[in-house]
Parts: structure tokens; sequence; C-alpha cells
């Protein structure tokens, strides 16, 4: 894909940015809405050199080169040669890893669900909303694609997409559309399991019914634009007008379902306990595509373990990966690494981030991690969180490793991507720099390191900096005893921050670490409205309560 | 040191043991399927009483066995040969039956929220709301194996119902005994009143469409008893012509929306499925009798409040009932009052269906797990046992369809069976263990080997036919509960917890309280050292390991510990159980009696040697008696809002210039070096007498009370700082007077020096009072005396709270230990071995002192041999019997056999072993009696234990079986 804004984008990006320093802290907040993504020129030919390279698919390289070309990877490995016009980025001592996969997610979406328990002809494409904090946070996690679709909540939903978390409008972010249908076993918010079942076998029948009828609506059809009479009745009509039947005549409610039942469509379904593990499974065999099925499964469906065996489909694990039951009688609680399970029955999963951004589990990485110390394989947990997803979505030509021919998704790790330490550093989507940490807005307003970027802050921000600071930090000012500090002086403090810490600016440290606190407000209360609208924790806000909250809403999403 | 090393090694030789026996119990109760799913499920299983409710087989097999083989029933009978390659497994005086079978249960059924508000739903089946993979623990617990779901019970036509199994391979996908028996069992029709009037039904048309007008919402019926038939014939047909498609002139456009009722239904109806049909009043049940016979098919009522009204109509039709009891026990509120529709609950009604094919189950709405009791409720009705359990298993089975696979005992049938300690309508009797499909599915939860001491104890009850309660009291065919280690009740009947396990000992078996050991020297391997009087024996102890458990399978539950000898101070005895978890669990009182040993002593010295000890103890114990007094009287005052003024030992410095001397005055003073981060300053008040130094800091001020003491020597000052170290002695000091007025030396404590160099200031002479030591507290609250770990168990003697052991012989030294120790002290005395104690035994009864008679004290009277005891208990004094040895306790009632067969009252042999010495030894609050708040431990012996033939069957300390 090539951006084709990207540069008209950059240079607003950096005129608004330039022009800040004197603009006033609405002004800035808006600047701060602006995706953290950097929009480089891409250029043609790109080549990251002297990193590890992990590529999931093939050996590992210690110390290679990978070469981009057009979006594609062209080669890799110990020794390539680099085109003179490729632009080279030294990546020595850092680790190449495919860009990573999240197999399952309806956080794109502005309602996750409909009301209605049959909704096949939805598209997640009229709820994407690009300017997610998601989105961005899924660039930072190194996540470079995402499989939006629709939630849990329903007997069958809507289609589903492939999307990268860039770009400004849905097409733009688009790397693969219609993928699947998302159906659920398990039953629906109010529902149970008998009206889940029934509406599910009723979808079907319905169909079967929806396809008499448009036959023999077809063949009625038929007869009069020759301006004939009927001359059958409505059981030959019906077997008469079968062959009438062209796509375009499916009405939109049942058109997808026909895909689906024909095998021209995946489907995904839900299965939140081990219970609708079987169910799901017989009603791809019955309505013929249990071929193109994946299963989401449930933290407790590891119990279903025999059934999925005998399915042998790809599933999509639970982000919680723990299942913990206490046994009623004894009230013993035991403990299952859900994954594990999955390993030792042979089955190909795919992991899922955990939907609450204050837990670790936010990140793919920690969660193939967990896998490994589980006693999992390392190579069936990076899988897990690459090339099966990829597979699962019909793109494992595409994504999900590094090969020469695919789709230049790369993430650069500051070490290995299981070690809880490192950083995302680069991420690469279609050859194109689109994540930079050195240049991460909102993670410098967190951490507010030294260096160009935070004393350009410090300086621009005079103004707007210390007014939040004083806003939103009345009371920890009074914890520090520093009700009087003028913004001067801390501005002072600020510029002398990098110097480090000597016993005399205790206060200094104090101050600034309420400023810090400011920005961090202003971050935080950003994802915090992100969280509310996924119901993320209320752990995670309370914790943050009276900081970012109480300044306005200088910044809404958009 | 030696004690030390040894109680050392011996914990660690008994959690060896411990550990071997966790992993023995660990496999054999994984040998019964510790429920895991890895079991084999082929073995065989042996019990006192075999129920297989069978027609063609006994109604019960005594001494049964039942051959099973991949969970499948294979043999079932009294007198079949095992096959080698099976596991047996002995069920002893258990009862086994067939897994229970609830024809209608609360499990699946019934929508959530405002769904499934069609009158007549056929497309809802109930095998979806089915969790397989639950687990149905609290059901099963009650023996219930099989149930039926139901769609439920609030519309006309409710769906399609089926039949599941509670436990066994949940996935359906690859066996062939899975736990869904049939998931299309029946078509569940329901009427009366709960079904009248349903709301109406709207139709919403989606994706919505400006083509498609809006239907009004649909009235659906019945509305009144009048319409529920006829609305079921209406939509049976309806159903039946829709699936031979539309009338052939509705077009496509004029055809109604598409519902999966009526293809389901029409299914349903094709296939033949069952009718269920739930019916409460007796005008219902003649509709639901016509409208099966009309419509030619399989059916059976459900219900029936008032089937008994039309018992008669119900019997000749052939159509079997599915009762639910109206339970009186579980719901006896419930008023009535002037309403004269209400269908009065009457168990009597019960014995007008005894001619119906009859199933029963729990009633409505209460849990499923209530089964056994419904069952048991209708025996109160009339109806005779083989009836009622027959309806909970056989009888369900065959209506509901299952009868090929569940609901009896007999070859072929899925190995779901229920075990029970008893009767399977006794209302004492209790679930033991369930198997579905061969596997176990439940088991007590503690009656498992558990790891850890937080494992909880299950409550045992232990049925005889003599608990001897003492040897005035006797129960004929009584009981024990035993909770949590204590005996909680004893009687003709006792309570029945959950899960209590329960021993029957039957009609010859005779319960007495563990027997106790009043002098043996269990643990001690050999140790022949006396041990000090500060030290307990029973702090050696651990876990029980195999040579306790040797004795405490003989019957002997507690043993009094002894040194080999006793320390001339007197040695503390212990008391201590021969089992038990762990440490705290075994000791029943770590100083449970002081022993004296005057075997060998003049007599005349007795009074010498131990009364000087007791002196000390008695002085001893005046201090503590001083303390308490004081500190009531402290109390008292302060609860009565009384100031109690500190006694102040602040000490009145008075000052006077005096006669010159060189270290009188006040000095100035400077500590550096060693472990001190920056020196220390002071100021020191010193007083020269002679060549005595005293001397108090004042500068800065000391918290703690101190005092320096020390001597002049030439110009040397030697001496120490008095302050309380708490036992680590006093901070030393000498210094040289280098020049006038100023010294020069060091401080040293526990290995630490540091310089001091000081100055004298002024001159002038100061005062000390003489401190006492502080005998106040905070607020004057008095402080205890110090603790003599020695005088200790004196102390505890002289209150009367332990008694003591004296080992004497002669008589010259019984009579001075009884001058001394009963009539001067009036202490509980207690006489060890004491071979002439018969030429006292009047003395003795009258003082109550008992005697712990030798192991073999035979005399002859009349050229035959007696036991001593005899004349001891035909004369009122208490004996009590020992061992005398380690393991060899374990020989103790072969000890008191021996004495009954040389012509003690098997009685007072029972007795002397259990509460007499119990008494003697004042540990009759925890052991010796079955009463309730004593330890439960107890021998169950399957005759009276002093009679030829009789044998310990069971152990049990603390409440748990020792195992044998």
């Amino acid at each position: 894909m090539v951006l084709r804004s990207n540069r008209a984008t950059r240079a607003a990006c950096f005129s608004l940015r330039g022009r800040s320093r004197r603009l006033k802290p609405a002004a800035r907040a808006v600047v701060l809405l602006i995706p953290t993504v950097v929009f480089a020129a891409p250029p043609a030919k790109v080549a990251l050199v002297g990193g590890r390279i992990i590529p999931v698919v093939g050996e590992d390289t210690s110390e290679g080169t990978l070469l981009i070309e057009h979006g594609r990877i062209t080669a890799i490995g110990a020794e390539v040669k680099i085109p003179y016009d490729a632009m080279e980025v030294d990546v020595s001592g850092k680790v190449l890893f495919p860009g990573m996969i999240d197999p399952h997610s309806a956080r794109g979406l502005d309602i996750p669900n409909e009301s209605l328990p049959i909704t096949p002809f939805l598209d997640v494409y009229d709820a994407i909303d690009p300017s997610r904090l998601f989105f961005e946070n899924a660039l930072r996690d190194g996540v470079s694609s995402v499989h939006v679709m629709q939630a849990n909540n329903t007997v069958i939903g809507g289609l589903s997409r492939v999307v990268r978390p860039i770009g400004l409008s849905i097409a733009e972010m688009t790397v693969k559309e219609k993928v699947a249908l998302k159906l659920s076993t398990t039953p629906k918010r109010g529902s149970d399991r008998m009206v889940q079942m029934a509406t599910m076998r009723e979808a079907f029948l319905e169909l079967a019914d929806y396809l008499e009828r448009l036959a023999e609506r077809r063949y009625e059809e038929d007869l009069k634009e020759k301006d004939k009479k009927i001359d059958v009745g409505p059981a030959e009509a019906r077997k008469r007008g079968k062959e009438l039947i062209r796509p375009e005549h499916y009405d939109d409610k049942h058109a997808n379902l026909v895909k689906l039942t024909t095998g021209k469509m995946d489907a995904w379904i839900y299965a939140g306990a081990a219970t609708d593990v079987g169910p799901a499974i017989s009603t791809a065999k019955d309505n013929g595509f249990f071929d193109r099925l994946v299963l989401v499964l449930g933290p407790e469906c590891f119990k279903a373990i025999g059934e999925l065996q005998a399915a042998q489909r790809t599933v999509v694990l639970d982000p919680q990966l723990i299942y913990r039951e206490r046994n009623p009688l004894t009230g013993k609680l035991k403990e299952t690494f859900v994954p594990k399970k999955f390993a030792d029955a042979g089955l190909t999963f795919a992991l899922q981030p955990a939907p609450d951004l204050s837990l670790a589990e936010r990140y793919l990485s920690y969660q193939a991690a967990r896998c490994v110390r589980h006693g999992i394989s390392r190579q069936t947990a990076l899988e897990a969180i690459t090339i099966n997803p990829a597979r699962m979505l019909g793109l494992g030509d595409e994504l999900g490793s590094l090969e020469v021919g695919k789709i230049a998704n790369v993430v650069v790790f500051s070490g290995d991507p299981l070690e809880f330490d490192s950083w995302v550093e680069l991420v690469y989507i279609d050859g194109i720099l689109a994540y930079d940490k050195s240049k991460d807005v909102r993670l410098e307003q967190l951490f507010g390191e030294e260096g160009d970027e935070g004393e350009g802050d410090s300086d621009e921000g005079k103004k707007g900096d210390s007014d939040e600071a004083t806003e939103g930090d009345s009371d920890e000012g009074k914890k520090g005893g520093s009700e009087e500090a003028t913004e001067g002086r801390r501005d002072e403090q600020l510029s002398r921050e990098p110097k480090g810490s000597d016993r005399q600016s205790d206060e200094a440290t104090k101050d600034l670490t309420a400023t810090r606190r400011g920005a961090m407000g202003k971050a935080t209360k950003r994802r915090n409205e992100e969280g509310r609208r996924q119901r993320s924790s209320e752990g995670a806000r309370s914790r943050f309560k009276g900081r970012g909250d109480k300044h306005g809403d200088g910044g809404g999403d958009g | 040191m030696i004690r030390a090393s040894l109680g050392f090694a011996r914990s660690r030789g008994a959690s060896c043991y411990a550990m071997a026996t966790l992993v023995a119990l660990m496999v054999a109760g994984s040998a019964f399927g510790g429920g895991g799913k890895d079991l084999p499920r082929s073995f065989v299983l042996k019990a006192a009483r075999i129920m297989p409710v069978d027609p063609d087989l006994p109604w019960i097999i005594e001494d049964g066995v039942i051959i099973v083989r991949d969970g499948v029933i294979v043999a079932v009978g009294r007198d079949i040969e095992i096959p080698p390659d099976l596991a047996v497994v002995d069920l002893k005086g258990a009862t086994i039956l067939p897994g229970f079978v609830a024809a209608a249960s609360i499990a699946g059924g019934g929508h959530s929220g405002h769904t499934g508000d069609e009158s007549v739903a056929a497309g809802y089946r109930a095998v979806d709301a089915f969790d397989r993979y639950a687990r149905y623990e609290t059901t099963v617990a009650e023996g219930v194996t099989t149930i039926h779901i139901s769609p439920g019970q609030h519309r006309l036509l409710t769906g399609v119902g089926a039949v599941v199994k509670l436990g066994g391979p949940p996935d359906c996908a690859r066996c062939a005994r899975q736990r869904v028996l049939r998931d299309q069992s029946d078509l569940t029709i329901n009427l009366g009143e709960a079904v009248f009037n349903p709301p109406d039904h709207v139709i919403y048309h989606m994706p919505a469409s400006s083509d498609i007008a809006i239907t009004p919402a649909q009235r659906q019926r019945p509305r009144s008893r009048l319409g529920q038939i006829l609305a079921l014939d209406e939509a049976i047909e309806a159903a039946i012509a829709g699936r031979n498609g539309p009338p052939p002139l509705k077009r496509w456009a004029t055809r109604p929306q598409f519902s999966i009722h009526v293809p389901a239904l029409a299914g349903a109806w094709d296939s033949k499925l069952t009718l269920r049909i739930h019916v409460q009043r007796a005008v219902d049940v003649e509709q639901a009798i016509s409208f099966i016979q009309a419509k030619e098919r399989q059916g059976y009522l459900v219900g029936g409040a008032e089937a008994h009204r039309a018992a008669n109509r119900i019997a000749q039709a052939g159509i079997p009932l599915v009762y639910r009891t109206r339970n009186p026990l579980r719901s006896p509120a419930g008023d009535i009052g002037y309403d004269r529709d209400a269908i009065e609950p009457n168990i009597r009604n019960l014995s007008a269906l005894s001619d119906v094919k009859l199933a029963l189950t729990a009633p409505e709405g209460q849990p499923t797990a209530h089964l056994r009791l419904a069952a048991a409720t209708a025996l109160r009705a009339g109806l005779d046992e083989r009836k009622v359990i027959e309806a909970i298993t056989r009888v369900p089975a065959e209506i509901l369809g299952v009868s090929d696979r569940v609901g009896s005992l007999s070859p072929g049938k899925d190995a779901d069976i229920v075990v029970m300690t008893g009767g399977p309508l006794a209302t004492t009797s209790h679930v033991r263990r369930v198997y579905i499909g061969g596997r176990v599915v439940f088991e007590p939860p503690s009656a498992r080997p558990t790891r850890g001491s937080d494992a909880t104890r299950h409550p045992l009850v232990v049925r005889a036919g003599t608990v001897w309660v003492g040897p005035d009291e006797q129960i004929k065919d009584g009981a024990i509960l035993i909770e949590d280690g204590k005996i909680v009740a004893v009687g003709r009947s006792v309570p029945h917890p959950p899960f209590a396990r329960v021993i029957d000992a039957g009609p010859g078996g005779f319960v007495s309280p563990g027997f106790i050991d009043a002098h043996g020297h269990l643990s001690l391997e050999g140790d022949r050292s006396a041990t000090p009087s500060d030290i307990a024996l029973s702090k050696l102890i651990g876990t029980a390991d195999v040579a306790d458990l040797r004795v405490a399978r003989s019957g002997v539950t507690t043993v009094m510990l002894s040194p080999y000898r006793f320390d001339s101070g007197g040695s503390q005895l212990s008391a201590i159980k021969t089992a038990g978890r762990d440490r705290d669990d075994r000791v029943v009182r770590d100083t449970a009696a002081v022993a004296f040993d005057v075997r060998s002593a003049d007599p005349a010295k007795i009074k010498e040697s131990v009364g000087k000890r007791l002196q000390a103890g008695k002085k001893y114990l005046e201090k503590w008696q001083k303390y308490e007094k004081e500190l009531a009287e402290w109390l008292e005052k302060k609860k009565k809002g009384k100031v109690v003024p500190t006694e102040n030992a602040k000490e009145e410095e008075a000052s006077d210039e005096a006669a010159e001397d060189p270290i009188t005055g006040i000095w100035q003073g400077t500590v550096t070096g060693g472990p001190l981060p920056e020196p220390m300053t002071g100021e020191v008040a010193l007083k020269l007498t002679g060549t005595d130094i005293e001397g108090r800091v004042i500068e800065p001020p000391v918290p703690m009370e101190h005092k320096i003491v020390g001597t002049l020597d030439g110009d040397k000052i030697t001496g120490e700082i008095q302050v309380d170290t708490e036992g680590m002695g006093y901070p030393q000091f000498e210094a040289t007077l280098d020049a006038p007025d100023h010294l020069t030396g060091s401080i040293s404590f526990q290995g630490i020096s540091v310089d001091l160099e000081a100055e004298r200031i002024e001159k002038k002479d100061v005062e000390f009072k003489v401190t006492k030591s502080k005998t106040r507290g905070k607020g004057g609250r008095p402080l205890p005396p110090k603790v003599d770990e020695s005088l200790e168990p004196l102390k505890a003697l002289l209150e009367k709270k332990i008694p003591a052991v004296v080992d004497v012989r002669t008589a010259a030294q019984i009579d001075a230990v009884i001058k001394l120790l009963v009539e001067e002290y009036e202490l509980p005395t207690v006489l060890l071995n004491a071979e002439d104690a018969y030429l006292h035994a009047e003395a003795l009864a009258e003082k109550n002192v008992g005697v712990i008679v030798p192991r073999a004290i035979v005399r002859t009277r009349k050229y035959l041999p007696y036991h001593q005891g005899d004349d001891l208990t035909r004369n009122h004094v208490p004996i009590a019997f020992q061992s005398g040895a380690e393991d060899g306790a374990r020989s103790l009632p072969r000890i008191a056999l021996y004495a009954v067969e040389r012509g003690l009252a098997a009685d007072a042999a029972l007795a002397a072993l259990t509460i007499d010495a119990a008494r003697m030894l004042k540990i009759d609050d925890r052991v010796g009696a079955l009463k309730p708040g004593r330890d439960g431990d107890l021998v169950v012996t399957n005759g009276h234990p002093f009679e030829t033939g009789s044998a310990v069957t069971h152990v049990i300390i603390n409440g748990q079986e020792v195992d044998r």
C-alpha cells in the first residue's frame, strides 16, 4: 500500500508541531491527537542492517540484513547485497520480528454488536473508527495487522476485515475485506442456550426457505418479463426458478449466508464455554462450512479438547490464559494454563491480547512469553502471534513471517521479543516506517526523557505545561509542600532535571514529578476515555482518578 | 544437647514414615478412583448388600459381587467367579444400588429474560441448555446419576426434552456411552393454569424495509382450559400441513414468515416422540390421557398434584406417572387458608397411586438432589419400599426410554452405581461413593487422603450393639458422633451430618474409650537417661511413626510418657496420643504429672528429699499467687477508675560540698571508638566511699535504671555499669587516673570496647538513694515474677492441676508418701508400681489415691494365683495398667486380659484401662470416657474386649481411624 497523502500529512503535522510552540494548551492537545504515526516518506528500498532476524518461519539469523523493496521483503539473510539506492537503516543489536497480528478484536469498532441476533448483512467497514487510540496502541505494541470483527454478543454477526493500524480512512487501512462472518454459540446477552441454538438453526432453515421463495419469485418475475402467465403451481415454480437465481438477486440479509453455506466464506464461531464447542462444530458441519471454520474460544474450552482434537480446526484462545475453577464440595482451587493444553493436543492456536490496557497481557509478545514460561516451545509461542493468525485469516502467504515475497511488516525490537524489557523501537508496515519510538509523542509525554524532543517540549510549552500541571495536580502540589511554586521555578527545574538528582534539589524533583504527572494525566485521560468505551478495568481509571479527569475535554477523541 | 539431637533424629524418621504412609494412601486411593479419568474402569465391587432393582434378579443379594468391565456391568450375583485380572474393591458393610434417575429436574429448562415466549415452541431443545462439561457434584453427591432436562413448563408446548447423565465422558464425538443419553426424548406439553394467557407474539422484520408491513402483535392461545387442547391440535395440524409445502395456491408472497417451531413440531410429531404432559389438576389428567389416546402416541404424565383423584383412570389407561412429591419435610409452612382451589398437600394421596406405574421426583422447584428424600417421604404414604426404590431407579429409566442403559444393575447396563452406608431410604444412611460409567464421580471430600494439616476431618458416626460409656453406663444399640476430632453426641441415635463416615460395628460390636497406658516409654527409643525436671518429654514426638501406630492399632490411644529414670527434682510426665497428624494433634498435656522416685529411698528421708522440692515449689507458687492477687486488686481498682499511682523509683539527688577525694564529683566524659559512629559525651556523678565507687549518669538522662559500681585501687578504677541487659551481663569498665581530675580508660561489653576519657568538672558530692528493684510496671500494674521452668510443674502440682506420680515399693514408703503428699500437702497422688499397696488399700481408698499396678503382680490366695488389682478394686482403690515399655505398650490390652483371667472383674479392668486411669492422671477432661466434648478416641471390638475371641476391629484417635 502506498499512503497517497502521507507527504502532505507529514508536512501538516510538522508545521503544526512547529507552530505549537506558540499555541495555547487546547491547540497543543489537538497536536497530541494526531497519531504517533511518523509518516516517513516511503523510500522505495529499505535495508535493515545488522540486526538479529527472527523470521518465525525459517532459521534465525544472528546478524543479518532484511531488504525491503516496494513494500515487499525481497531478500533476507546474513549476506545480502544492498542495492546502491536503498536506504540503509542500522539496526545492529536489535531484533527483527514479523509484525504481530491481533487475531480477533472488536476494539476498533464504535459499538461491538447489534442488538439483533442475526445480522449477516453488516460489515465492520461501517463501524471502524480510524482515530481510535486502540490502533495507535496496537502499533506501539508491535501489532501490524488487526482482524477487526464484531464481538461475541450475537448469533450471526457481520463481516470482518483485516486492517493496518495506520491510515486515515478505512479504505487506506484495509488489508483484506470480507474476511469472515462472526457467529456465536454462546448465548447472546439476555438470551439462553436453548434460544441461541434455536435461533441459529432457524437462521439456516430460514435461508433454505428463503431460497425456495426466491426461486418461486424468480420464476414468476421471469414469466412477467416475458409477458407470460403463471402456468405452474408453486412447487413446480420453485423447481424451475432455481436456475434463474443470480448472485445479485440475493437480498442483503441472505447474500452472505449463501456464501457461507456454499463454502465461499470463512466463519469464525465464538464458543465461550466448553459446552458450546460441540454445537459450534456441528453447526459448521451441518451447514457446509466446516472446512472454513475458525473457533474463537473462551478460557474454559480446553475441557472440550477431545472434541477440538477430533475437529482439527484452528482456534483463537481467550486472552485470559489461566483458567481457575473451584470444587464446590472441597473448595479446592484448580488452575489450568490453557494454551499448554492446546499445545499438548497438537492444535494450532493464536493468542489474543487482553483488552485491558493496564495489564501486561495487552502485549501479544507477553502472552507468548507466558506460554514459554509454562512449557510451550518457543517456536509454537512465536507462531501463535504471527504466522498462525495470518493463516487463519487466509493471509499466510502475505503476512506473519519474514520471508522473501511477503509484505514487509517488520517490528524492530530492542531485544528479544519475549523479554519483558524489550521495547518496540520501529515498526515497518508495507515497508513504510510506521512507528518510531524515539518520535513517539505520547511515550515522551509519559516518560519525558531528556534529549532533543524533551528540550523542545519544555520550551514550547511554557504556558501550556504549567497550566495543566497546576490544574491537574493541585492535590499533588500540596503533598509536595510547594503550593507557592511559581511557573518560572518549575521551568527552571525542568531544564535542570537531566543533570540528575543531588540531595538539595529534593523539592525540585517533587515539583518535576508533579509536572510530569500533569502530562501523564493528559495522556492517561485519553487512554481512559478509550478504556471506558471498551469497558476496561475499573482499576486503571481509579489509579489516575483526580489527575487526568479534571481538566476538561481539551482533547476529545475527535 | 543429646536430647535435642535425639528429638531431631526422631522427628525426621517420623516424617519419613508419614510420607511413606501418605504415598501408600494415595496409591490406594487412586486405585479405587480418586475421580481421575485414567483409572481402570474395570473392577469388581463387593458389598454386604446389592439391590440390583432388576425384575430378573433377587431384590437383595447379600454379600454380592458386581463385575464391571470398561464401564459396563458384566455380572451381578452372589457366588460368581471373580476374574483374576480385575482389582477387587471391598466396600464391606455398604449397600449398592443403581444410580438414581430423576425423571424431572430443574437442571436446564427455563428461559432467561423475555425469551421463549411462544406458546407453541417445538424448536427449543433442552439438550442445548445442558452444560456437558459442568460439574454436578452437589447432585451426584446424593446418588442422582441420570436426569431428565426439560425445555420449560411456562408455555403450552415448550419444546423437546432430553435425558442426560451427570458424569462420564462429556464429548459426544468420540465415545459410545456419553453423557447425553437421548438428545430428543420427548415433546413437552404443559396443561393447566400456568400456561394460560401467554403474552402477545411480535414478529420483527429485519432488516426493516418499506416493502414489508409491520405486523401487529399476534395473540397467542390458550386463554383457558377450554382452549389448551384445541391450541395444541391446531398447532400440530398446521405444522403437518406446512411440512408438505404450502397449499398449492398459496404463493410465496402470502406465506407467513418462517419460524423454526413449525418444522420442528412437524418433525417431532413425525418421529413419534413420546408426549410428556405436565398436569396438576384431575381435569388436566383427564385431558392429557384423552389426548394421548386420541393421538395414539406414547406418553406419560408429570406432576399430578391431584393425580390421586384420577388414580383409577391413570391405572386403567396404563399411562405412567412421574409424581412430584409435595414434600412436607422441606416446606412445612405454606398457608392454604380458605382458598378453595388450593391443592391440599397430603402425603396419604400417594397411596391411591399404588396401582399406577410410578416414578417419583423431588418437589417442583427444589434441587434434583432431593430425590432420595422425596422417595423416603413416599414411604410414609404407605407405598412399599420396593415400589419406592423402583420409582427412583428402574421405572423412571423405563419411562424416559433409557432403561437399556441405566436404572438397574444387570449385565449390559452402564456401571452407574451408588454406594450407600446403609439402607437406601434410611434417614441416617449416606452416599459413600458414586460411579458413573465405572468412574468414581463422587466421594465425600475428606474421605480421600489429603495432604497438609488443614485437611478437614470428616464427621464420623460409629454404631455398635454396645456403647461402653463408663462402668456404670452402657448403651444398647448406640451410636457416637465425632466431629473435628471431638465426641459431639453419644446415645441411642445421633445426628448424621452430610458426608459423615459411618462405621457400623453391628449388633455384636462393642465401643469403648481408647485405652490408656498409665506409664510407658513410647518414643524414647531406649534412651535411659533421666530427663531434667524442666523438660517435657512431649517435645520429642512428631507425627506418629510405625512404632506409634503399632501401639495405636492395639487400641492403646493414650500413653503417659515417662522417662526410664526420674530426676531427683521430679520429672515431668507427658500425656500423648499414639496417633495424630502432627505434634499438636498428639499431645494431650505437655506436663501431665510430676514424678518422684522413692523406690530405693529410706522412708524416713522421703519427707526431707521430696519435701524440700515441694517447699521450693510452694515458695514459687506463693510468689505467683501474690502477684495474681495484686494483679486482681489492681485490675479491680482500675476498673473502678481509681488512679493507681506509679511507684516512682526516681531517685532524689541531694548534693553538698564534701571532703575532697580524687573521685567524688561530676565528671564530664567522652566515649569514642568501637561501633560508635561519633563520639558521645555525657556527665556522670560519682561518689567514693572508702575504695568503693558508686555513681549515676546524669547527663544525658538515661531512661533505664542503672548504677555504676566500681573500686578504686591506687589510680586504677575498675567496675561495671549495672543496667538491665536481659541476662547478658553488665558492661565493664576500667580506667586510670592519669592526671588530677582526669581519667582515661575503656568500657567493654560483649566483646565490644570503646575508649573513655573524662574530666572532673565539679567536686560536689551527690547522694544516691538505694534504689529498689522495680515491682510495678506502667500505671502501677504489678509485674509478674520470673518464670522458672523447673518449678513450673511443681506449681501446677501444688495448684492440684496435675497429679504427683510416685514410684514406691514398700508399705513404709507408701505410708511416708501418703503422709507427706496427701496429708500434708493434700496433693492428687498416684502410686506407681506400689507392690505393697494392698496393705494400705483402705487408706488409699479413703484418700482416693490411685495405683498404677505393675505389669504382672500375681499373688497366691488359697493356692491360686490372683491379680493384686483385684484386692485394690474390691476396696475401691482405683487402678490403672502400665506397659513400662515403648512400643511394647501394644500388649497393654493383654496385660489387662491377664488380670481379668486372674480374678479382676472385666468391667473393672476396662475401667482401669480407661476412665479410672484418666481420672487419677487428671486427663479425664480429654480422654477416658465416651462423653460429648471428649476427644474422639475409641476402640471398636467385636464383643467385650475381655471376652475370649474379641478382637479390635477399629481404632479411632481424634476422630481419625487408625489405618490397620
